[in-house]
């Protein structure tokens, strides 16, 4: 059986949950909790989103959604191995949490275990060309200081085409 | 009207890296000066920031005294603070390119204060020159009988991302290819195509250019054509490409 | 909405020191909200443990058998019990001051499971009980 995985990870409200319910044929396993803080929106996921995608009788992609928080690190490590791509999903919006991105950056080391990574800016219908530019920017100089090439991209995780765009770009760079 | 021009350091991170934190939010609130009487305009580049700015008198005074106290940069050097007669720039511009400096601002920046900028001292012509290259090197455009290699991807958001030029980025990060190789079969385009794009790459200042290793010269006939992995073809039949 | 900082009761703190006193075998009481904070914590000496990390772990567990529970359509997670080899580890979803939480017990080994389920559980609604 060929079963490759897709981790995905990222800030809180990033999208993680719904790229996986986007992109996953099985109906997704969630693990959310009610949220005691503001975060925009009532739930928040504390352990791993998982689905699944079936590309024939014996090969399969598992889609694996991690909390990007730190003090869900713990998580990451069943997601850290044979990964076919890294997901790093950055909400536009507020200035993300760089020291976060520089803690995940450090753990899953893309550039070390020669994984294929892809930086995805969501929710950028709430910004202009400009800003979302500017964020593209500070996310890339991240990324060199960090020895990653990754391309950055802009992401819909509710949009089918925008998530089925994303699987062609890890397909091309995994060729 | 008035006329302030300074460049500055972006902050350091807990690890040490210089990094524009916030910059989306600088541009965010720069484009006030679109919606106001100001014009002139900020880029970012390798940790440093360049602003230019001009308006009434009154109004650029208040937004200097703001930026000269905002956290989200460091060291500012201004280098001019004038009274002007005359607006050098029409409208209000920001630019976020990192590598490289071929933009028009600069060099119409530089041509209208060629005098003060001929005055510089050393300090303020090393500032500068983060942003322009006072040397004014041209970069060799011919690609015959080199190497070339990205250091990192483009911002699609700004070049073609049409499958050709996503294909080309994502062989040339992974490592050197030689010029004549990336022509083979036209699986990039037509030699003009393939060189126009290549050219905005450079522009962008993520392509390096190198001679080909003399003794690797033999390994570089070896086409390495790698069979695609059969998960690779189901992801592509699941995605409905052929 | 709040910050995240849940206030640590006189009566929170005076149940959870009891509980331990009462029960030499528990090494570490601990409750955090269901989505991942820390209010209170008490351990002991060899067992130290960020409360962060804590708090984290006990919430993903939590919400894991919740999900797990209802997709193999068995109802409600009532208690989660991990049976290790120096003692149990026990967590049980509860309330206090209005908001979900979760209550980890650790008891070593000389602590007889059936009673470490039955005081942990009594321990969850005791917390339940206290007045906002």
């Amino acid at each position: 059986m060929d079963y490759q995985k897709l981790a995905i990870i990222g800030e809180v409200g990033a999208g993680k949950t719904q790229i996986v319910q986007t992109l996953s044929e099985i109906s997704p396993f969630g693990t959310e909790a009610k949220s005691t803080i503001d975060i925009g929106k009532e739930h928040t996921t504390v352990g791993i989103d998982y689905g699944r995608i079936t590309l024939s009788d014996d090969m399969a992609l598992g889609l694996y959604g991690v909390p990007g928080q730190e003090r869900y690190s713990f998580l990451w490590e069943f997601v850290n191995q044979s990964l076919w791509g890294l997901l790093i999903l950055i909400k536009y919006g507020k200035t993300p949490n760089y020291e976060n991105l520089d803690k995940m950056l450090t753990f899953f080391s893309p550039e070390k275990s020669e994984t294929t990574c892809i930086v995805a800016i969501t929710h950028c219908e709430e910004g202009d060309e400009l800003s979302i530019a500017a964020l593209g920017q500070e996310i890339r100089v991240m990324l060199m200081h960090h020895n990653v090439v990754a391309p950055v991209i802009n992401l819909d995780p509710r949009s089918q085409e925008s998530a089925k765009s994303l699987l062609v770009l890890f397909n091309a760079l995994n060729n | 009207m008035k006329c302030i021009a300074y460049f500055s350091k972006a902050p350091l991170t807990k690890r040490g890296i210089c990094l524009p934190i916030g910059l989306s939010d600088i541009v965010k609130a720069s484009n006030r000066n679109a919606k106001s009487k100001m014009t002139g305009f900020l880029c970012y580049r390798q940790g440093y920031y360049f602003q230019v700015i001009e308006g009434p008198h009154e109004e650029v005074e208040q937004l200097a005294l703001k930026i000269s106290t905002d956290s989200r940069h460091s060291d500012p050097c201004i280098f001019i603070n004038q009274r002007i007669n005359k607006r050098c720039f029409t409208e209000w511009r920001v630019s976020v390119f990192d590598l490289i400096d071929q933009s028009q601002l600069f060099k119409q920046f530089i041509k209208i204060y060629k005098i003060e900028v001929a005055n510089f001292t050393e300090q303020q012509k090393l500032g500068i020159q983060k942003f322009y290259d006072l040397k004014n090197l041209s970069y060799s455009k011919n690609y015959e009988g080199k190497n070339l290699r990205l250091i990192a991807w483009p911002d699609l958001n700004h070049i073609s991302h049409s499958q050709i030029v996503i294909d080309l980025c994502v062989k040339l990060t992974k490592k050197s290819y030689p010029f004549n190789q990336l022509l083979d079969n036209e699986q990039f385009g037509t030699r003009d195509q393939v060189n126009a794009v290549l050219n905005q790459f450079q522009n962008l200042g993520i392509l390096t250019v190198t001679e080909p290793d003399v003794l690797k010269k033999q390994e570089i006939g070896i086409v390495h054509t790698k069979t695609p992995s059969s998960f690779f073809g189901a992801i592509k039949k699941f995605l409905g490409m052929r | 909405m709040s910050n995240g900082k849940t206030i640590v009761k006189p009566q929170l703190l005076q149940l959870i020191e009891e509980f331990c006193e009462n029960n030499r075998e528990v090494v570490l009481v601990s409750l955090c909200t269901t989505d991942g904070f820390p209010i209170k914590y008490l351990s002991a000496d060899k067992l130290s443990a960020e409360a962060d990390k804590l708090a984290a772990i006990s919430s993903t567990i939590s919400a894991l058998s919740d999900s797990s529970a209802q997709q193999m359509q068995q109802g409600k997670c009532d208690i989660i019990i991990i049976e290790a080899g120096q003692g149990n580890i026990l967590l049980v979803k509860t309330s206090y001051l209005g908001k979900p939480c979760v209550l980890t017990v650790v008891a070593n080994i000389k602590m007889n499971l059936a009673a470490a389920r039955y005081k942990t559980k009594h321990l969850a609604q005791d917390f339940a009980s206290i007045p906002e």
